[in-house]
């Protein structure tokens, strides 16, 4: 895993009351946290990696691996 | 606590609202219940259901979308078998009665215990329930999701009310982007619910900036077990 991948497992596992582990390739829709958890998160997410997203533009994002690869191409 | 053959239906008639029939939907565990339901949903929904990776989120689907579909048949006066689901753009579901588009609309909502379903003739209901779960991060999330005056409002509540101002303001913003189908990908911020709303008014009127010729009723539905809000248009250009 990539280190903005373990950053976000870290977040993920602090955060979010899954019962299961963090998978880079599963479908956001699938996982099915509720749309509070979820705003809860991205601002965590925008939070650790400085990104000053809107909470509108979370949906672009489908799977962890695409919100790694925005990070990423962003520096980190 | 497992019920065998006599399991009652696990949802019933809450309230009615301007036309539109709300029932509740008992999502607590049961396996019984869960198989009754499953046996209800068709191969697309059995799919997405075993698609969903908790427990928790497959019994909500199930149980919502197979009380939806025995209400759905009743009213249509169809069988169950006849009936099934598209999705527009965003995720909204609409029924199909033999593959054709049904003339009624719904929306569901599920939090906790909590599944409530709006049914009715209105052409875009939207509805949303929350139960009112403590968190530390409200002012956080509602910097992301809330209007100036609604950040106001949340900042002015005191520790005891903070969760019922937040989760109040939540339910009727995404019962409003529930109706319209957008979901989250509207900007909510942008979403300023009427100002009596915000002083405590139960119901009230909304624009949305991008369709200033359509009225929009939205309802306050809150209580003591949760908050909930529906919305719908009361015009169509
Ligand atoms: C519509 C939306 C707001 C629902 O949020 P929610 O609070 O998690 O869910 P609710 O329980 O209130 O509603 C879910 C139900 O609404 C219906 N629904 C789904 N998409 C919808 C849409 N675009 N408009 C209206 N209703 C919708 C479905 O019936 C769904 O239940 P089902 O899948 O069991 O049939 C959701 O699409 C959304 O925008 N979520 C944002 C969170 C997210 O996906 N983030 C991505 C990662 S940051």
């Amino acid at each position: 895993m990539s280190n903005t991948a373990d950053r976000l497992g870290t977040l993920i596992r602090d955060n979010l009351d899954l019962d299961h582990d963090p998978d880079l390739d599963v479908k956001f829709s699938d996982v099915a946290i509720s749309s509070v958890e979820a705003v809860a998160f991205f601002k965590l997410v925008n939070e650790e990696f400085s990104l000053g997203l809107a909470a509108e533009e979370c949906r672009q994002f489908e799977t962890l691996r695409q919100l790694v690869d925005f990070i990423d191409a962003r520096g980190g | 606590m497992l019920i065998t053959t006599t399991e009652p239906p696990w949802w019933g008639r809450w309230r009615e609202a301007d036309g539109a029939t709300i029932l509740h939907v008992d999502l607590s565990a049961y396996a019984a219940r869960d198989a009754l339901a499953v046996a209800l949903l068709d191969e697309a929904e059995q799919a997405r259901r075993r698609r969903l990776l908790a427990a928790r989120a497959r019994r909500e689907f199930a149980l919502c979308r197979a009380a939806l579909r025995v209400v759905l048949a009743e009213r249509l006066g169809c069988d169950n078998s006849q009936l099934s689901f598209g999705y527009l753009e965003h995720g909204k579901p609409f029924a199909r009665v033999d593959g054709r588009r049904a003339a009624i609309d719904f929306n569901v909502s599920h939090s906790g215990l909590h599944g409530l379903i709006a049914v009715g003739e209105h052409a875009q209901i939207g509805l949303d329930v929350e139960e009112r779960r403590p968190r530390k991060d409200f002012e956080g999330i509602g910097s992301l999701v809330f209007s100036t005056a609604e950040r106001q409002l949340l900042a002015a509540a005191d520790d005891r009310s903070e969760s019922q101002v937040f989760y109040r303001l939540w339910s009727l913003k995404e019962a409003l982007i529930k109706a319209i189908g957008t979901g989250f990908s509207l900007a909510p911020t942008g979403i300023e619910l009427p100002a009596a709303m915000l002083r405590g008014a139960r119901s009230g009127e909304y624009r949305f900036a991008h369709l200033p010729a359509e009225t929009w009723k939205l309802i306050d539905l809150g209580e003591r077990r949760f908050a909930a809000a529906l919305a719908y248009p009361v015009t169509l250009p």
